[in-house]
């Protein structure tokens, strides 16, 4: 998981209007006619710097850079609104059976791979049986998408030859039967990159990874690739035959600058039209740019939440009373506005602020030194002649292992004011991940929640914070029951309830202190029409509605 | 002679080895396991991750890792970890960039050097003298991404002279050098800049001493034009020394491309050793390591070959 990014703002509160006006707007947005003179222009081309891919094939990587570059040249079944409701993508339409656990998709006729060949029910099943395969290990993340797919775990675990909830009853029409309830099912996993049967049937699963097509991708999506050249530029142009409509603009290059930095004097010189997501504009360069008259500094609420987590299994962490004092030392509008110069939103939870699910009023035991030292006090740690907080002689004093290198010495000034000794190491993500915070050998944990990419709130919940697969020992069977009743049923608004009863229950709980959600800083040249999506994920979805003024 | 530089050949072959065995252990020293960065261990069971730790050839003896890496080297078949493609294929894509900015910042690094160390040494403490030794002395000191910052913010963000990043045109692909050159006008700058100075260092100290020579005393008492003497007798002499110099900076030059391509955008080798180091795609950074350590053994054998050309005492021994 990438998680090196700089990231963004927008009040919640907004949405509600602008989501709606825009998902109207991207709904009647007809394919415009050349000659016509409303509507946007088409032609002409965009230069863009979003950070490059490993790979652009999405059976392999479950990693973000994939996952953001693939819909330039792939479709899934389903695509997101503006609100994440799934809309018809490949799938023309579907319906569900009464009991919402079985998805007859309807494909849409007519759809053709980039290379002349149609698109059938074929490809649907293949691509999904390819992500589930035995061999295909580095995709077990994407497969879980999938694992609720009557027979899905048999296949992958070789115990059958084809996913057998998985049934086509025509040429256009695919039929998926699942074990039980899974709402994300509409989203995330109807929405994966459907790739065709006949380009990969041949290649063993395990050479995946080296085949041309992982790297000159055909897909359905609105553009083909001319040309990647690595570290440099990735080329491609309109797909006339895209299904959902050519896109205005003719041609895209994005390009791979070596940081954000060297991209941003390349959109101030002119060579580049716009730069975002995890390659957005600097934040020190932010009022630089917002003063630049041929540049829009358009902030865009970031794709990962800051936090701390707390390992419960250092004895100083498991009482709650400390976890909460500490949250109370933390002054996270100091954060917001002098870290992240105002570009940053709270949430106190897990759930990304453009989520439907999102409860923006969450409980956040904040900035109270006075609570956080009675708090202390009550777990039994008074002040010694040093200021230093101590207990039974000892002084609380505990290392931050953190991958971030902005927020933790913000934390440990703070946090020094009210008698807290905290060391702070910084490491790689090499050295960090798997020798340290896999193995629960953290004592706080200082990392980013990667959580703004995906379609469906549950995403990054299972992972991370159901106790079967936390990393911090932490446990309320409450908050375990809540992230599996979620995902079981197709209710929104039953969902919702149970996410926001999620999140307070979490909040009170105490296991991670959540900083801040710094916005991605979008710098878009002049000329450039970009429209204005929820998230910068969502804004390179619309690509299609790029045009040239 | 054959003999000789068949020797010399040879004896690379175990300091390459040697250079091999440190890289291969230094990456496997550095924390962190390449599989867990390749999945999200979080969506694997225990008997998943350690397949997919099995899979990727890092449960066999440390030994056993390290020669099918070396042969996988030797036939292509070592694939990157991170994106599936044989790394000499990767060395290769990227290669004509680093190589290109490496030999014009070479080129231009030895004709300022010896322009500028031979005038300096014409009249050792004179004013030029004094003024090109504080200048050379000021060039070694500056950190070159100081002087990048400076270049691209005068050249390419002031007077949009030159492009600040990449190496072609918008677009275009495959490698045409008229086009290409205004991308690579400030990296060679760049490159050049300190190690011209070095050289320039070199040359003024080897013409001054070649200066003091008998046999350019000689040469100017039999009435030779003093052009004709800096050129036939001095300079000749005095190449050797800057020679040698030039073989041992080719280290220095491989080391600077990290920085020069990172500066610029450059799609060159550095960065990806770079960005392989820190995802742990062992692969890769073996690649482009040895493949460092093959040019620097290969640039010490040519400057001693070179040597025999400019100094036949040499060619002899």
């Amino acid at each position: 998981m990438t998680r090196e990014f700089r990231a963004t703002r927008r009040q919640v509160l907004g949405y509600g209007a602008a989501l709606g006006g825009l998902w109207v707007a991207s709904c009647v947005s007809p394919a415009t006619t050349p000659g016509v003179s409303s509507g946007p222009r088409r032609g002409g081309q965009a230069v863009i710097y979003i950070n490059h891919p490993d790979t652009l094939n999405p059976a392999i990587s479950p990693v973000s850079t994939t996952i953001y570059n693939t819909p330039f040249f792939y479709s899934g079944l389903t695509r997101p609104a503006d609100d994440y409701q799934p809309q018809p993508d490949l799938a023309e339409s579907w319906t569900v059976s009464p009991d919402g656990k079985q998805f007859t998709f309807k494909l849409r006729s007519g759809v053709k791979f980039h290379d002349g060949q149609p698109l059938t029910a074929d490809d649907v099943k293949f691509t999904w049986e390819l992500i589930s395969h035995p061999d295909n290990l580095v995709a077990r993340q994407i497969a879980g998408f999938f694992g609720r797919i009557v027979g899905a775990n048999d296949f992958t675990a070789g115990k059958a030859t084809e996913i057998a909830g998985v049934k086509i009853v025509d040429p256009l029409t695919v039929q998926v039967t699942l074990t039980d309830v899974y709402a994300p099912f509409l989203t995330i996993s109807a929405g994966q990159p459907i790739m065709p049967k006949h380009v990969w049937r041949d290649v063993a699963v395990k050479q995946l990874a080296a085949h041309p097509a992982s790297r000159k991708p055909i897909g359905t999506g609105p553009f083909v690739l001319d040309s990647w050249t690595q570290n440099e530029s990735i080329v491609m142009h309109a797909y006339d035959e895209y299904h959902l409509g050519r896109a205005n603009l003719d041609r895209i290059i994005s390009l791979a600058p070596a940081d954000q930095t060297a991209g941003f004097n390349l959109l101030k010189s002119g060579e580049l039209d716009a730069m975002g997501l995890y390659a957005s504009v600097p934040i020190d360069n932010y009022d630089e740019a917002k003063s630049d008259p041929n540049i829009e500094a358009r902030p865009v609420p970031g794709l990962a939440n800051m936090y701390a987590e707390f390992n419960l299994r250092n004895p100083l962490f498991a009482d709650v009373r400390v976890r909460k004092a500490l949250s109370y030392a933390t002054d996270r509008g100091a954060l917001r506005n002098s870290l992240w110069r105002g570009q940053a939103q709270h949430i106190n939870s897990p759930i990304h602020p453009a989520f439907w699910a999102a409860k923006p009023d969450t409980t956040t035991f904040d900035n109270d030194p006075g609570k956080a030292i009675d708090l202390f006090a009550q777990a039994g740690w008074r002040r010694g002649v040093d200021g230093t907080l101590e207990k039974d002689g000892a002084k609380l004093r505990f290392t931050m292992q953190t991958i971030q290198r902005d927020y933790d010495v913000v934390l440990q000034e703070q946090w020094k004011k009210v008698g807290v000794d905290m060391q702070v190491a910084r490491m790689d993500f090499g050295s960090f991940w798997a020798p340290l915070y896999l193995q629960g050998k953290t004592e706080l944990a200082g990392l980013n929640l990667p959580f703004g990419l995906y379609l469906d709130p549950d995403y990054p919940l299972t992972g991370y914070f159901h106790s079967s697969l936390n990393r911090n020992k932490y446990k309320n069977e409450k908050v375990d029951a809540l992230i599996g009743q979620a995902t079981a049923t197709l209710d929104r608004e039953q969902r919702k309830q149970r996410y926001f009863d999620f999140q307070e229950t979490l909040a009170q709980d105490v296991p991670h202190l959540w900083l801040g959600v710094p916005n991605e800083i979008w710098g878009i040249r002049k000329g450039l029409n970009v429209p204005k999506k929820p998230t910068g994920y969502l804004t390179i979805r619309a690509i299609k509605e790029w045009y040239r003024t | 002679m054959t003999r000789y530089w068949a020797g010399r050949i040879l004896q690379s072959v175990p300091l390459l080895f040697f250079v091999s065995v440190v890289v291969f252990g230094v990456m496997r020293l550095a924390p962190g396991d390449p599989s867990t960065l390749l999945a999200d261990p979080a969506y694997l069971n225990d008997a998943q991750r350690a397949e997919l730790h099995r899979s990727l050839g890092l449960d066999d003896p440390l030994p056993v890792q390290y020669l099918r890496t070396m042969g996988g080297l030797v036939s292509g078949a070592l694939l990157s970890f991170r994106t599936g493609q044989p790394t000499t294929e990767m060395l290769a894509n990227a290669l004509p960039v680093t190589a290109a900015v490496a030999l014009l910042g070479m080129a231009l690094a030895a004709a300022l050097g010896l322009v500028a160390g031979s005038a300096a040494a014409r009249h050792p403490g004179g004013r030029l003298d004094r003024a090109l030794g504080l200048a050379m002395a000021g060039a070694i000191a500056f950190p070159s991404f100081v002087l990048a910052l400076f270049l691209l913010r005068i050249f390419a963000e002031g007077l949009h002279l030159l492009p600040a990043s990449g190496v072609r045109p918008l677009g275009a692909t495959g490698f045409d050098p008229l086009a290409s050159l205004p991308y690579l006008a400030l990296p060679v700058i760049v490159t050049a800049f300190p190690l011209s100075a070095v050289l320039a260092r070199y040359t003024r100290d080897a013409v001054r001493e070649a200066l003091d020579e008998d046999y350019v005393r000689t040469a100017r008492g039999k009435g030779l034009a003093p052009p004709t003497v800096m050129r036939r007798h001095v300079l000749r002499n005095a190449l050797v020394a800057v020679v040698s110099v030039i073989g041992t900076i080719t280290p220095l030059l491989l080391g600077g491309s990290v920085i020069v391509e990172s500066l610029f955008g450059l799609p060159g080798v550095g960065r990806i050793t770079v960005a392989a180091a820190l995802q742990r795609d062992y692969p890769v950074v073996m690649t482009t390591a040895l493949f460092s350590a093959v040019l620097v053994v290969l640039a010490n054998l040519v400057t001693d070959f070179v040597y025999g050309l400019v100094d036949p005492r040499i060619r002899l021994a």
